[in-house]
């Protein structure tokens, strides 16, 4: 669990408090609130408090189970990003996910075939550089590669990161979807029976058995 | 001090000198983004990689989704580009106007801030996503909005209003992926940001594989490829119409293009075979026909290529507009502009906004630009913009000094800067 200090900026009476579950309410904010709940956090005002028994209760209740603070900008980011968790339904099944982000990686690639040889230039093309100070001769030198540095990184940024595509709604999918033949690119209203790749006519059906169709045997 | 601005897209960097006043005297030199080795072991940069008369060439980026990781690549590009552009001046006798990827890694903007001040040593440093310097373009924005014909609607109440500069929804569409990014009041807004995961990049892996597959095989060839698609490629207004058309026999159809390959002795790049080209007889003809529109289409519909899992770029951009304030959405819905060298396609924009316009409710009114006025292009929109930034004084109110960086370190840096 993260613990976050309020920033400098931020009303400190307002509080949020880790016994909300965010995943059934979106935001829930205190502000002061009247009945002493266990579970307020934030040392700071504990001296507002009105009574010196609700304080040392809260005191207890805090050192005991961990009171988290979060920041307001951070839960407003998290309820962007349930948002969009909830409306990631799955319409397609496990199978055709990973064929089409396997068919997203392999279209999406520039080299088509992976040169193994390929040694970034030591000398550069004008100057030769191998750093200055520290730092960059350590990321002069590093070699990392995005998954490196994506292995560095903590739970909150990467829900940042990598949530910010959309996704199709159940009820949307397929009713737009554009249906064209796999060999000549006409629109299309017939389907291979045996993978399911679509095609206009006879003349493209045929041409489609004899080299793309990947399960026919005749 | 001489201020130096950067436009460091995935695909092109876009540099040159702040301007002051003059506009279109000079416009930013554009130095491809990559190194290139070809078959024999030759390492190759910008314009060798034009005129490199070989087919075959390896190309590696520095970029790796839209991230900005290799350091070791992007000196030398750098180093290459800063030599072009500034020549005898020193880097540390220059300011530093640069942009990034929107939701960059942190750790990578640490990295480039310590590059910028500690190896090249800059000596004034300011960096942000591209989008967010799009609202200091003011006279270029009203003018592309200005030129747009919008129907003027009798009801529409948004269109009466004087031109919103206060907000922006920003669509940049690039090599690596289109970013869909709001910018309120001139901050961007970063809970509405969209990432579209469709670039140039795969329009260039689907026309590819299209091609390899109907015609010749290009498989190798990614540079031409991406040529063939600047050259040739267009959005369908009605795109299941246009396919039928396409496919009629009988029909003379003034859409199909012919596409000269390169022969590698006089040319190395192909060019479209017109009226007025005399086309010599040896030269391997391409004929394209519905590739023209349905590569392009991908964009809207990535079913197409197969990919089921994204949903289209309209999709996209009414999330973005829905995660923002409920009063604000009308006016981002009308003030979409359009950047980025994707966005060069023919017949992009009305496309857009007659999807658009579809799909949201109908007493909004829904305005795309695309960056595009005399001398400027929609891939230097974005520079043109950071230039406007710099002599506007923004720059002078916001940059940071590299005294300042070696007395607080790159953290505070990046708190300056990063997005969170």
């Amino acid at each position: 669990m993260l613990v976050q200090e309020i920033p400098k900026g931020y009303n400190p009476n307002v509080y949020f408090s880790s016994s909300i579950n965010l995943s059934k309410k979106p935001l829930a904010v205190f502000e002061k609130p009247a009945t002493p709940t266990p579970l307020i956090a934030g040392a700071e005002s504990d001296a507002q408090l009105d009574t010196p028994a609700e304080l040392t209760s809260l005191q207890r209740g805090k050192r005991n189970t961990g009171v988290v603070n979060y920041n307001i900008s951070q839960l407003s980011q998290q309820s962007t990003t349930t948002y969009v968790q909830q409306t990631s339904q799955a319409t397609l099944t496990l199978l055709e996910e990973r064929k089409s982000s396997k068919r997203f990686q392999e279209l999406d690639r520039e080299n088509y075939a992976q040169d193994k040889t390929f040694e970034i230039p030591k000398n550069g093309f004008t100057k030769n550089r191998t750093g200055v100070t520290h730092n960059t001769k350590r990321i002069l030198a590093s070699r990392k590669n995005l998954g490196n540095y994506i292995d560095e990184l903590d739970d909150q940024t990467i829900g940042l990161v990598f949530n910010l595509e959309s996704y199709e709604d159940k009820n949307t999918t397929n009713k737009n979807a554009i249906k064209l033949c796999s060999i000549c690119g006409n629109n299309a209203s017939m389907k291979c029976v045996r993978c399911g790749v679509r095609f206009c006519c006879l003349k493209c059906n045929n041409l489609h058995n004899d080299t793309k169709c990947t399960s026919y045997s005749g | 001090m001489p201020t130096i601005i950067i436009d460091n897209g995935s695909y092109e960097i876009k540099i040159g000198h702040a301007l002051t006043g003059k506009k279109g005297t000079s416009s930013p030199r554009k130095i491809l983004n990559c190194v290139a080795k070809s078959k024999s072991g030759e390492y190759l940069i910008d314009g060798q990689i034009l005129s490199h008369s070989e087919a075959n060439l390896f190309v590696k980026r520095p970029f790796e989704q839209g991230q900005l990781t290799s350091w070791e690549l992007e000196r030398s590009i750098w180093d290459y580009a800063l030599g072009e552009v500034c020549g005898e001046v020193e880097a540390s006798e220059c300011d530093l106007v640069l942009s990034e990827t929107a939701y960059t890694l942190p750790q990578l903007s640490i990295n480039t801030d310590q590059i910028v001040f500690e190896e090249f040593g800059f000596e004034h440093y300011y960096r942000a996503p591209l989008a967010s310097y799009i609202p200091w373009n003011q006279s270029m924005n009203q003018k592309i909005f200005g030129n747009q014909q919008s129907t003027p609607d009798e009801d529409s109440h948004t269109l009466d209003v004087a031109p919103y500069d206060n907000f922006q929804l920003v669509v940049d569409s690039g090599f690596n992926c289109t970013w869909i990014v709001p910018v309120l009041y001139g901050v961007t807004y970063w809970p509405g940001v969209k990432k579209f995961a469709i670039g140039g990049r795969l329009l260039n892996g689907y026309l590819r594989e299209l091609i390899s597959y109907r015609h010749y095989n290009l498989m190798e060839e990614t540079l031409l490829v991406n040529h063939i698609k600047e050259e040739t490629c267009f959005v369908a207004s009605n795109f299941p119409k246009m396919v039928q058309q396409y496919h009629d026999r009988g029909r003379k159809n003034r859409e199909v293009v012919q596409y000269a390959l390169p022969d590698f002795k006089t040319s190395n790049r192909g060019y479209v075979v017109t009226d007025n080209t005399q086309t010599e007889d040896e030269r391997q003809i391409l004929t394209l026909r519905d590739e023209r529109i349905a590569v392009p289409e991908v964009l809207f519909h990535p079913e197409l290529a197969n990919i089921l899992n994204k949903p289209g770029i309209i999709k996209h951009i009414l999330d973005a507009i829905h995660l923002c304030p409920p009063l604000l959405q009308p006016l981002l819905a009308a003030n979409i502009i359009l950047i980025g060298g994707n966005v060069k396609m023919d017949g992009l924009r009305s496309r857009l906004e007659s999807e658009l316009k579809k799909e949201l409710p109908q007493e909004w009114s829904v305005r795309v630009a695309v960056g595009k006025t005399k001398g400027v292009d929609t891939d230097t929109y974005g520079w043109w913009s950071m230039n406007e930034f710099v002599s506007q004084d923004g720059f002078e109110q916001v940059k940071v000094s590299k005294k300042e960086y070696f007395e607080h370190g790159s953290n505070w840096c990046q708190q300056r800067f990063g997005f969170q």
